[in-house]
């Protein structure tokens, strides 16, 4: 696990270590990728695709439009709702 | 042997009201604040409810089956107009706008919502260390771990200061916190509980389920928050069967598996005996017990951390301090105001959790560590339901030990993963489990064991463990 890795996994999960964090999550991703590589000593030839394993069917709803009840107390959540938008930076 | 139908015999006869029922609840949460197991307490709402009931048995309209009974919601579970943190500061100020269906069932039989419990962030943890609010406190030693990551929901049945609780189990979240306080918790079949409303960690593992001082107790909140809800996509069409009325049953005749891989040097000798006891009465009562193998537990860990931190990454990409949750500035950009926001918000085992799963879903590792993890734990299914055909259940210690000090296991990650290892695998086959205390160690901690069973029995397994209960109970008086 390289400092590139580290930068590169950062930048994917918008997530910023603080230097001490930088100095200990490193180390212990790649204890826990170490202990995780026992799975190369297993044979999966014979386990399908790795679809999901015990759901029979997924039960899709039809796509309908329906009122939420409390739009109030879920946009009051927002620190940045106005006039019906969620405000952000300039994106572009 | 039910705390719920005696407490509901004393609210409908009068002998007890709501109202002292919850005010009592609130005095013992108020008199243990030093457990921590609580986020927040909602007593004035509480007692409102409490004298609605006691107005509704006065009119002698139906109050519900779980009437005036306090009950605490683990805070990773939306009640609307309630906070749900998530035990985190990213949720610190966040207001649930709409109630959970697992909470809703219960509000709708007439329990009373006392608050919501501690947990680890996110229920990212085995010991309820991780939260932003400080760790619970094991009501039986507060030096120890009352297990997680429900460590509220178990220490507050465990300390006494309701009867049930409402927990998640995604890798043992609910069983090893129940095994560690003494008390019962269950994790039913994926898809008989609805998640819609619990805030998501593992989709494809996450499940809700009780948490009670007796067996008993915990069939009947299950019976109460199982069913279909169309509102979630996994949700099981099922009719919900009667678990409470044939737990009297006999269990002669069912067949219980002992897993040896379960019962081995890593398992502390304490626990291993309290387990081989309790599985010795359970032959006296007519159960045949013989050993089976479930060889691929030593892949558990390994499968879950892959799986777990994978779907984590994606369910906890929506907390961006947009929409709702904590939110920073960094005076620069909009994508580097996301990346403040989460950094400032997350505990480090999250950001541990969110980098390695974001890591194992990255290109070039994705089929090596995800695609492979898929595969292993379709064995991990297929290994259970092979077993299945010899025995009706599998018995085996919930957790290799007793409860562990805080503070032991912070410093040695993998040895705190390592320690889900025998909750894990009922998670990834999707099937129910159930912890029962069944003994003591020498410091007078608490041994959980696990009934695990095939899909959609439930009822065996509540009836094979009220049984076991009874038959302790029973020799612990003699």
């Amino acid at each position: 696990m390289d400092k590139n890795t580290i930068e590169k996994i950062m930048n994917l999960a918008r997530i910023e270590l603080a230097d001490d964090e930088k100095k200990e999550i490193p180390s212990q991703m790649k204890k826990i990728i170490d202990y995780i590589d026992n799975l190369n000593s297993l044979d999966t030839s014979g386990a399908g695709q790795g679809e999901a394993v015990f759901l029979k069917e997924m039960i899709l709803q039809p796509d309908k439009e329906e009122i939420f009840p409390d739009i109030e107390t879920l946009t009051s959540n927002s620190p940045s709702f106005s006039e019906g938008f969620f405000k952000v930076k300039k994106v572009l | 042997m039910s705390r719920i139908i005696s407490l509901r015999k004393a609210i409908l006869s009068g002998s007890k009201n709501a109202s002292s029922v919850v005010k009592e609840s609130l005095e013992k949460v108020s008199k243990d604040s030093n457990l921590n197991c609580w986020i927040n307490i909602y007593g004035k709402e509480a007692l409102e409810k409490a004298s609605e009931i006691d107005e509704k048995i006065k009119k002698g309209e139906d109050p519900g089956r779980l009437c005036g009974i306090p009950v605490a919601v683990k805070d990773n579970m939306l009640v609307r107009g309630m906070k749900t943190t998530n035990a985190s500061r990213m949720l610190n100020e966040y207001i649930s706008p709409y109630t959970a269906t697992a909470v809703e069932k219960m509000q709708a039989a007439g329990a009373i919502i006392i608050g919501k419990t501690n947990m680890d962030e996110f229920a990212m943890g085995s010991s309820g260390e991780t939260s932003a609010f400080g760790a619970t406190r094991n009501p039986i030693d507060t030096a120890r771990s009352p297990g997680g990551s429900s460590s509220g929901s178990a220490a507050c049945v465990s300390a006494d200061h309701v009867p049930a609780a409402l927990g998640s189990d995604t890798g043992g979240s609910i069983r090893q916190p129940a095994a560690f306080c003494g008390i019962v918790g269950m994790k039913p079949t994926y898809g008989i509980v609805s998640r819609y409303g619990i805030s998501p960690f593992s989709s494809s593992l996450d499940q809700v389920g009780p948490i009670a001082s007796t067996v008993l107790d915990a069939a009947i909140i299950l019976e109460i928050i199982a069913g279909y809800d169309r509102r979630d996509s996994t949700s099981i069409k099922k009719e919900v069967p009667g678990y409470a009325e044939t737990i009297n049953d006999s269990i002669q005749g069912v067949k219980i598996g002992i897993p040896a891989e379960y019962m081995q040097d890593g398992t502390d000798p304490p626990v291993r005996d309290s387990v081989l006891a309790a599985s010795e009465l359970l032959e006296k009562m007519g159960a045949k017990i013989k050993e089976v193998s479930l060889p691929l537990t030593k892949y558990a860990v390994s499968v879950y951390y892959i799986i777990a931190p994978a779907e984590a990454s994606a369910n906890l990409a929506r907390l961006d301090g947009i929409r709702y949750g904590l939110s920073a500035d960094s005076g620069k950009d909009f994508i580097s105001d996301v990346t403040a926001s989460r950094t400032e918000a997350f505990g480090i085992e999250v950001k541990r959790r969110i980098m390695l799963g974001t890591y194992v879903l990255s290109s070039g590792y994705y089929e090596d560590y995800y695609i492979k993890a898929q595969k292993a734990r379709t064995l991990i299914k297929n290994e259970f339901m092979e077993v299945f055909k010899d025995v009706d259940l599998i018995f085996a210690p919930t957790s290799p030990t007793t409860a562990f000090k805080l503070g032991e296991k912070t410093g040695d990650i993998l040895k705190m993963y390592l320690s889900d290892v025998f909750t894990i695998s009922a998670n990834l086959a999707g099937i129910p489990a159930l912890n029962l205390p069944v003994g003591r160690d020498s410091k007078n901690l608490p041994v959980g064991a696990q009934f695990m069973g095939n899909y959609l029995s439930e009822k065996l397994i509540f009836r094979t463990a009220h049984a076991l209960e009874k038959e302790l109970s029973s020799s612990e008086k003699q």
